[in-house]
């Protein structure tokens, strides 16, 4: 029963991924390739500046310069590569804002370090910015450069590997200790409620604000413009909107919400990986198909969004299923990319052959 | 009010399949003319309206709206000025919105789109009185997606789109072609009673010659790129079908008018 507990709230934490992809794939009609690399994206800056800034606040340097060193320290240890360097600058420019800011009423925040929340709330909040900053590449390469959106998904999700590594010192992986705080433990000691409960009850939070953000967002003069694009690009640009950027914007939004899921599962399972994106892209698919095929007689957009959390967990559910069935079948882990693979492949076959061969039935030869 | 000068455009430029679309193209217009535009398949009629539009730049010459030179400008920021149908029916709407929706999108053309709400009440009160005007009863589907319109009632809707916040130039390429003939005649009608109502500088591209002579007070007619023929007021009211095939003939070297051309 845990299990299927646990599952599920790792189906609503990637389910946030979900929703991004839905932003691209639904409503542009792109599958953007860059979501394997945002999502480890989101997930390596928000390990390293956790456990980057939180030893920083646990040695009590002091101070917003030092802070700023030791995440730098953390996420390259030197300024060798650009990559790295913008990086550096951002932890830094965030972490002193938000030791300054958000953390200015607690006790450590008064003696100079910042205390768990903060160093919590600026590893996601820099998570997010990274994330829509790889959005934002593949935007411009694809709008501005022209490149076919599916190629320039694949240059940056290419690229964001080397990046990934880069941020977390090169190392492939950092693993936090027993005793580092996170999003996740902060809300344990406040509730008293489990790690699964927490997990759960903050995911559908999280994801239910999204979900009404978006909705707002898709209802709006921008977001209408947003959606035009993807269903009629000529005749939108016909009517006065530069399609480039809206396309570019969708991008960023998109890789935002990614990155920020894979900045909750880093927290959710204590340690960030290099490789912890790989086939995000094609899980996301999935979760959306089985979605749509759960709620096909859904029209409002409202609901479309919340199919997609409810996808995502289903996914989730489905995984821990055929991975706790009885020996002989029970599915090898290796074996899940392949079922995803096949989920999707099969939601994009079934329309076709079906017309095929309603085509094909309907002949007469007189 | 709008103002071609010297405008060329040649397609696959350097290669071998290099075309010469439009050769040293003038053309002023007056506000408030409505100039229908005929020429057989290939004059340059579309590629016209296009770098009009803005959905390819010029090769050279300029392109004045109201003295403003929006000759490099990009095709959405010539929106503002610019209302067009275009001649597939599938082009002018988003099938996947909603028909008010659709309205709204078109009610915004030329402003700043922001965070405020895509649709507002008072709108939709707007949007229903004028689809009652166009008789096809879609003000009672208004919350319909426009995919699910015949070709006709989206031309229609279409339309109304272009010209919602008043467009200072109107281009329409052969926005009635795809139509039967009873659905076309009606666009038409709607098309005639709109440009009236509204004084619209307007371009119209068609095959029906009857049609170019019936509607707006100037005709131009296109060959290779060219301007061959320009009539307005009287003299154009007092055209007459054969009069158009043997200006063609003439100016074509003796070519006879092509089976489009005369499709009337
Ligand atoms: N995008 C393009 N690329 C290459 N050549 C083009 C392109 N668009 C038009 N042309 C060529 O330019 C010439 C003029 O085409 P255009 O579409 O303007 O003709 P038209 O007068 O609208 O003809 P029709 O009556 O068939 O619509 C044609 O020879 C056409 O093949
Ligand atoms: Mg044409």
């Amino acid at each position: 029963m845990l299990a299927f507990t646990s599952a599920i709230a790792q189906g609503v934490l990637w389910g946030v991924m979900v929703l991004g992809v839905y932003i691209t794939y639904r409503v542009l009609n792109i599958a953007d390739l860059t979501v394997d690399g945002s999502f480890a994206l989101g997930g390596c800056v928000c390990a390293a500046i956790t456990m980057g800034m939180g030893e920083a606040a646990n040695s009590a340097a002091a101070g917003a310069a030092t802070l700023a060193g030791a995440s730098g320290a953390a996420s390259g240890g030197g300024a060798s590569g650009a990559a790295a360097a913008l990086a550096d600058a951002a932890v830094a420019a965030v972490a002193a804002v938000g030791g300054a800011g958000v953390g200015a009423g607690t006790a450590q925040a008064a003696s100079g370090a910042p205390g768990p929340n903060t160093v919590i709330l600026v590893a996601v909040l820099v998570a997010v910015l990274a994330g829509a900053l790889a959005g934002a590449v593949t935007g411009i390469l694809h709008t501005v450069f022209e490149i076919p959106a599916i190629l320039a998904g694949i240059l940056t999700q290419i690229a964001l590997w080397s990046v990934n590594l880069r941020i977390m010192g090169g190392k492939s992986n950092i693993g936090f200790t027993r005793t580092t705080k996170t999003l996740f433990t902060q809300f344990m000691e406040l509730t008293g409620m489990s790690q699964t409960a927490v997990a759960l009850a903050l995911g559908l939070v999280i994801a239910l604000l999204l979900i009404a953000g978006l909705y707002y967002f898709f209802g709006t003069e921008l977001g209408s413009a947003m959606r035009a694009t993807g269903n009629n690009e000529d005749m939108i640009r016909a009517l006065g909107v530069n399609t480039k950027y809206t396309k570019f914007l969708a991008f960023v939004i998109s890789n935002a919400l990614v990155a920020l899921s894979g900045a909750l599962v880093c927290h959710s399972q204590k340690y960030g990986d290099v490789g912890m994106g790989t086939g995000a892209i094609v899980i996301g698919l999935a979760a959306i198909v089985i979605g749509e095929v759960l709620f096909v007689w859904v029209r409002s957009f409202l609901w479309k969004l919340v199919s997609v959390i409810v996808g995502s967990a289903v996914y989730f559910l489905i995984r821990a299923t055929v991975l706790q069935l009885p020996p002989p079948i029970r599915m090898n882990p290796n074996d899940m990319k392949l079922m995803s693979a096949v989920i999707v492949a099969l939601a994009l076959c079934v329309p076709v052959g079906l017309a095929k061969w309603k085509q094909w039935k309907s002949y007469r030869e007189k | 009010m709008l103002t071609l000068a010297n405008v060329n455009k040649s397609f696959n430029r350097g290669t071998v399949n290099e075309k010469r679309a439009l050769e040293d193209i003038g053309l002023h217009l007056d506000e408030g003319d409505f100039v229908t535009v005929i020429g057989g398949n290939g004059a340059g009629k579309s590629t016209m309206l296009n770098v009009i539009a803005g959905v390819y730049p010029v090769d050279s010459g300029t392109i004045l709206i109201d003295d403003t030179n929006i000759s490099l400008w990009p095709e959405h920021k010539r929106a503002q000025f610019i209302g067009r149908v275009f001649q597939d029916p599938m082009r002018g709407t988003a099938s996947n919105m909603e028909i008010q929706e659709n309205l709204a999108l078109a009610l915004r053309r030329g402003h700043r789109r922001g965070l405020s709400w895509g649709i507002r009440a008072a709108e939709k009160e707007l949007y229903y009185g004028l689809l009652c005007k166009l008789g096809l009863g879609l003000q009672e589907r208004m919350g319909a997606k426009a995919g699910l319109l015949s070709g006709g009632q989206r031309q229609a809707l279409t339309l109304l789109m272009a010209t919602l916040e008043r467009p200072k130039l109107l281009l329409l390429d052969e926005h009635t072609a795809a139509l039967d003939p009873k659905t076309a005649k009606k666009v038409l009608e709607l098309t005639q009673e709109i440009v009236g109502e509204q004084k619209l500088t307007t371009l119209m591209v068609t095959h029906n010659m009857k049609d170019a002579i019936a509607l707006g007070n100037r005709l131009i007619m296109m060959h290779e790129g060219r301007i061959i023929y320009d009539v307005r007021g009287d003299e154009k009211a007092q055209l007459r079908v054969d009069d158009l095939m043997r200006k063609f003939e003439e100016a074509s070297g003796g070519e006879f008018a092509n089976d489009r051309m005369m499709l009337a």
